[in-house]
């Protein structure tokens, strides 16, 4: 579904993604690992339209994505979450959601000014979905708080709610556990499984081993911008190269 | 009297409150200043007379007209001179210059189309008074007023109800989220521009009847505006206007009661006043800390 091809990116004369070739299966949970600063959010980044790699290809359904802006690329159906919180603080949490459903409404400027029956019908189902989602990520119960008045874990579900909104066929999740405690890890764990199990692919940067080797089919590990291995959760735990990454390499010392 | 005053408050007050908000709304869209909004109004007064009085079209289209040319000059700012800097790297003082180029410009263009002398418009109603509740008021007074309030409201409602109002509300909030949305926000930004120099271009077009039309005539209406967005809490729509509403009463009251000649002497003095008080302004606005 999601094919990178040889995707570099260069800022200035730091190469924070290198060569990376990694291709992520249709229906997948696909984890994205590495150390801190391994480029797992530049990545992310790249495919979400939010830098242009410098050389390599993005291929998303087999259409180039690489250097699209990130309006276009939700549009093809990728959505993202963020690992600093990026929701609309002044806006309700049903407000944040029904902004994410705004792509997918038809209704124009002038059918929202006259209040034309079809639009009240849109505004309405519209609203019915949001409604539907926020039970989903289990936040019906705050819906007309204020986003920033919600406590983090909440902040993160909203983020994923709202990027569910815009019914992507693939989401990145860029760190989801980042704060959270155990249970809510836990629901995290449920929630990922039950968005896939909707058909959605989803794309997961985790620094939590135990969420990412719970939760995802294949892994994909990066250090220093470079693909270091690839495959099944079992097998990233055994790998040598992934173990020395992350513990520190120990041959050299 | 009193109820004249009152008018003659708020009308100046929603036309300080109008121009006001597009400082508001466009620092909170793209994190940038103008300081041409005045000019703006110049010119939108302008292209009203001309269409007005020289090319005869009723009242109502020559707004209509002036609002949707002055909202193509405000977005071709943004989209093609802001973003242009930006690309380049430019820091927010060069914007601010720019601004202020694109300023002299338009008073130099104006000064070029229609010379230097006051303009009069013709009067717009038959009457010079008419009678509200026994008081006898001018009635180009109540239709920029009028004018005022619609345009507050009908901004009002684009922002909260309509899809692409709430697209640039999300936009101004946070830009990075907003475009993983499939929100276009270089487009929101222009419009922004686009509905800043709007506004100060239509109010233009219904102070023209009221003061005359001449090529300095925006730039006093153009700080006070500015001063109102600021008491009012700068980046808060609702405050500008509540600031230029504040602004028009000082200035009103005290040109009746206590001195026309330094009416903006005391206007600036209270304006340094309230900014010591109160450095977040009236509407304490969260742009900042977010």
């Amino acid at each position: 579904m999601l094919k990178l091809e040889k995707v570099t990116i260069r800022f200035g004369g730091l190469t924070a993604v290198n060569e990376v070739d990694m291709e992520v299966p249709k229906g997948s949970i696909f984890g994205l690992i590495g150390p801190n600063g391994a480029g797992k959010t530049t990545l992310f980044n790249i495919i979400s339209g939010v830098y242009a790699p410098t050389s390599g290809r993005v291929l998303f359904e087999e259409k180039e994505i690489q250097g699209i802006p990130p309006y276009k690329v939700n549009k093809l159906g990728i959505a993202r979450t963020y690992q600093n919180i990026n929701l609309f603080k002044q806006m309700t949490v049903l407000e944040n959601v029904m902004v994410g459903c705004h792509t997918k409404t038809g209704a124009g400027l002038m059918s929202s000014i006259l209040r034309t029956r079809r639009q009240r019908a849109e505004e309405k189902s519209v609203r019915e979905k949001c409604l539907d989602i926020l039970h989903f990520m289990q936040l019906d119960s705050k819906i007309d708080f204020k986003s920033r008045n919600l406590s983090y874990g909440e902040q993160r579900r909203l983020e994923i709610a709202r990027a569910l909104a815009s019914e992507p066929k693939l989401l990145l999740l860029d760190e989801p556990a980042a704060g959270m405690n155990g249970r809510e890890k836990e629901e995290l764990s449920e929630t990922i499984r039950r968005i896939n199990e909707k058909g959605v692919t989803v794309l997961l940067v985790e620094h939590d081993m135990k969420l990412v080797m719970n939760v995802t089919h294949i892994i994909c590990v990066l250090n220093y911008g470079k693909k270091i291995a690839f495959g099944e959760p079992a097998d990233i735990q055994q790998n040598q190269e992934v173990i020395a990454a992350y513990l520190g390499d120990t041959r050299n010392d | 009297m009193l109820v004249q005053l009152m008018i003659g408050a708020l009308m100046i007050g929603s036309v300080y409150g109008l121009v006001g908000l597009g400082y508001g709304m466009i620092y909170k869209a793209s994190g940038l200043m103008t300081l041409a909004q005045g000019d703006m109004l110049m010119i939108g007064a302008f292209l009203g007379l001309t269409f007005y009085k020289y090319l005869h079209l009723p009242f109502v289209v020559s707004l209509v007209f002036t609002m949707i040319i002055m909202f193509s000059l405000g977005l071709f700012i943004e989209r093609v001179l802001v973003t242009t800097l930006l690309e380049r790297g430019a820091q927010t003082v060069y914007i601010i210059l720019c601004t202020i180029s694109v300023a002299m410009v338009l008073q130099n263009i104006a000064m070029f189309a229609w010379g230097t002398n006051v303009k009069q418009f013709p009067p717009l109603f038959k009457k010079t008074t008419v009678d509200i509740f026994g008081y006898s008021v001018v009635p180009e007074n109540l239709l920029a007023l009028g004018v005022g309030i619609f345009c507050m409201l009908a901004l009002h409602f684009f922002m909260t109800k309509s899809k692409f109002g709430t697209s640039m509300r999300a936009a101004a909030q946070d830009e990075l989220a907003a475009s993983s949305l499939g929100i276009n926000v270089p487009l929101t930004k222009g419009a922004s521009w686009g509905i800043a120099s709007m506004l100060a271009g239509g109010i233009g077009v219904v102070v023209g009847p009221i003061f005359g039309v001449y090529l300095s005539m925006g730039a006093l209406i153009g700080q006070k505006a500015f001063a109102g967005a600021v008491v009012g809490g700068y980046g808060n729509m609702y405050g500008a206007i509540v600031g230029g509403i504040f602004f028009g009463f000082i200035e009103t009251l005290i040109s009746a009661f206590v001195t026309v000649t330094y009416k903006d002497f005391i206007s600036f003095a209270v304006l340094i006043i309230v900014m010591i008080i109160m450095p977040t302004g009236l509407f304490k606005e969260q742009v900042m800390d977010d």
